[in-house]
């Protein structure tokens, strides 16, 4: 214990030197965030609460761009259809994504290489290319409703590009990879043996699932989940192109008021609040989960 | 009915071109304590897993309580497996584990909560229901993934190498709780361990496994002072194995040159003179003496080596030109012990050595 006192300036050194190496590791990054993301972020805050008038932008302090969000319908709408779309894709993208992932993460070898290869190699393609794609598939005079017309199941085309389906479509499409990663990355560390034992109490493979898999999966379908939902809700590139004008999601309204309008203040006030709902909605969720892993 | 509990006809199983069980027979008793024992890689997790229905057999037929259970999936047979690594369910609590295969079964929540309670009470841990898996020592996980099978009350209950991971102290004493549970519960258990002491401790028999073949099938006495093979002499305990060539037989009395010394040795059937053969004797069968009759090997060795264990010495010594043999000799009282270089006089009666003819593969 004696020799115990006088080691601790060492290790206060020490932890000094260790507490600078995390500094001057981090500052690169920390400068960059500073620089790009937060200077333009506390510039469009102070946007705002700027008012807008005849096309004429002027520096202000207003609640009004706020209050107009939350008295005209059409941005509540959105909101509300975005967040439906976002419920949607996510619970498709797990339902998909699950079986996938449970096959990739007890595969071995050569073959599960290769499926993971297959995984990631739709993101050697340009998003615009990608959906493009869709684009042709699904349109009037598309891949789809030619073969339909050709076989005789259908005499006129039928109407699918700008629906939500269509976005809907193109987005589990586009996310998929992100659902099945982490999906994979927690069945893959669960012990296979688990899943045995279970089977050798009585349980056939449903309940296996359930009981066991699942539960035990938790951590990736929370992962998963999240990031599908935040990214299908503040997509931007798919409902502009599938989803047309009826299917604007938060994305779209802010850019048409930047770039269409060019209301900037009131595209501020609409970036800023949802940034604000996203925010509220991830602690919500991540409490409620993190509660549910712990107890 | 039949008395059998588990029975294996001509079963096989082949990865690829590699075959892990060779056509294996047996039957087991009810209420019996098998064991499987063998070195690692012999093919026992890939006999269990047959037996559990995990792997099917690529040949062969596998009866439970005189079913037919070669094709039913894991979940439909009445069987429950201890695994190699237990494979507790993280994420419930030790009465949830237990209770796992009841509540698939829907029983009524009372019921549940009595047979939960009598299997903590057996595996002596009562009132630790609510406690965390994480929460266990090796010892006590070890105990629940065995209430956890036994509570399903199984047909036969399968334990591959339950206790590999505990250290020695801990292995003896769950050993005997083991022994116990099966006795008062009179389950059929089958029990895969590599090793042999544990085998000869607790089972009723012991199939000793070699290259997925079974070597021999027998009571612990028979496969320690019977053994019929090279390899079974060699893996059960220690024992002097001496390869030479049979130069006499005259009725019961064998005699085997061994590096230019004839050993004596009980005659078996099947054997012929001039064929290869090996004699095996335990190292606590040779004793310091210097009787001279018929019936007994004597000869004068000189001693290399000796280590003191304890409760008895082991002596190195080798004979004439070079033959080897190791003997154990209990310190029973202040005995005098033999210091290295010393001559000595050792012998042993012929029918404790054994013969085994033919060649180790
Ligand atoms: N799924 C499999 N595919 C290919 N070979 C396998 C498979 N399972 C087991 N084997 C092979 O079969 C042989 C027997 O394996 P097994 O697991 O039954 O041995 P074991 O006797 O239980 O060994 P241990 O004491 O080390 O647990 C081994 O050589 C192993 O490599
Ligand atoms: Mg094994």
């Amino acid at each position: 214990m004696s020799g115990a006192m006088p080691m601790r300036p060492e290790y206060n050194s020490e932890a000094i030197q260790l507490r600078k190496r995390i500094a001057m590791l981090l500052s690169p990054g920390l400068l960059w965030l500073l620089v790009f993301f937060a200077l333009p972020m506390f510039f469009v805050l102070r946007s705002s609460f700027d008012s807008f008038a005849g096309g004429v932008m002027t520096s202000d302090f207003t609640l009004q761009n706020y209050a107009r969000i939350f008295t005209e319908p059409l941005y509540i709408q959105v909101l509300f259809k975005s967040l439906l779309t976002g419920l949607f894709v996510t619970v498709s993208c797990l339902v998909i994504g699950y079986p996938v992932a449970h096959l990739i993460a007890r595969s071995t070898g050569k073959k599960r290489n290769l499926l993971l290869i297959g995984l990631v190699i739709p993101f050697w393609t340009s998003l615009v290319v990608r959906t493009y794609a869709w684009k042709l598939l699904l349109g009037t005079n598309g891949v789809v409703n030619y073969h339909l017309m050709q076989l005789g199941i259908i005499d006129t085309p039928l109407r699918m590009l700008f629906t939500t389906g269509a976005v809907v479509v193109g987005l589990v499409h586009v996310f998929l990879p992100f659902m099945i990663l982490p999906l994979y990355a927690s069945i893959e560390k669960l012990d296979a043996s688990l899943e045995e034992a279970s089977q050798d109490l009585g349980a056939n493979a449903v309940q296996t699932f359930f009981k066991v898999t699942l539960p035990l999966t938790l951590p990736g379908v929370t992962t998963g989940c999240m990031l599908v939902f935040i990214m299908t809700v503040s997509s931007f590139l798919t409902p502009d192109l599938l989803g047309g004008a009826g299917n604007a999601m938060i994305s779209n309204i802010i850019q048409s008021e930047f770039f269409g309008t060019f209301n900037w203040p009131f595209g501020s006030a609409l970036a800023i609040s949802f940034l604000l709902f996203s925010l509220l909605f991830v602690a919500v969720y991540n409490k409620f989960f993190n509660r549910e892993q712990k107890g | 009915m039949t008395k059998f509990d588990v029975e294996l006809d001509n079963v096989s199983k082949r990865f690829g071109e590699f075959t892990a069980v060779d056509n294996v027979n047996f039957k087991i008793n009810k209420g019996e304590f098998f064991s499987l024992l063998g070195p690692s890689g012999c093919g026992k997790t890939t006999l269990m897993r047959m037996i559990s229905g995990f792997e099917a057999p690529s040949e062969g037929t596998i009866r439970i309580s005189g079913k037919d259970v070669t094709h039913d999936r894991p979940y439909e047979r009445p069987t429950n497996l201890v695994f190699q690594h237990l494979a507790l369910f993280p994420h419930l609590t030790i009465a949830e584990n237990i209770a796992f295969g009841l509540r698939l079964k829907k029983l009524s929540n009372g019921e549940i909560d009595r047979r939960v309670d009598e299997m903590l009470e057996l595996v002596r841990l009562p009132g630790l229901g609510n406690r965390k898996i994480s929460q266990l020592s090796g010892g006590q996980k070890q105990r629940i993934a065995i209430a956890r099978a036994l509570v399903n009350r199984p047909a036969v209950l399968l334990l591959d190498e339950p206790l590999a991971a505990l250290d020695l102290k801990l292995r003896e004493q769950m050993q005997l709780e083991l022994k116990r549970i099966q006795s008062e519960i009179g389950t059929t258990f089958i029990y895969v361990t590599h090793d042999q002491s544990e085998a000869i401790t607790m089972s009723d028999v012991i199939a000793v496994v070699n290259k997925g073949k079974i070597e021999q099938m027998a009571d612990a006495t028979t496969i320690y002072e019977k053994p019929q093979s090279a390899f079974v002499a060699n893996f059960i305990g220690e024992t002097n194995l001496l390869e030479g060539e049979i130069a006499s037989i005259n009725g019961d009395a064998t005699v085997v040159v061994v590096e230019g010394v004839p050993i004596k040795v009980k005659s078996v059937a099947g054997a012929h003179v001039g064929q290869k053969a090996h004699v095996s004797v335990r190292p606590e069968k040779i004793i310091f003496d210097a009787i001279d009759a018929d019936s007994c090997n004597h000869f004068e060795a000189v001693i290399d080596n000796a280590i003191y264990m304890g409760n008895y010495t082991h002596y190195q010594m080798h004979l004439g030109q070079g033959l080897k043999l190791g003997i154990d000799v209990q310190n029973a009282t202040h005995c005098e012990r033999k210091s290295i270089g010393e001559s000595v006089h050792i012998a042993w009666s012929a029918d404790l050595g054994v013969l085994l003819p033919g060649e180790v593969q």
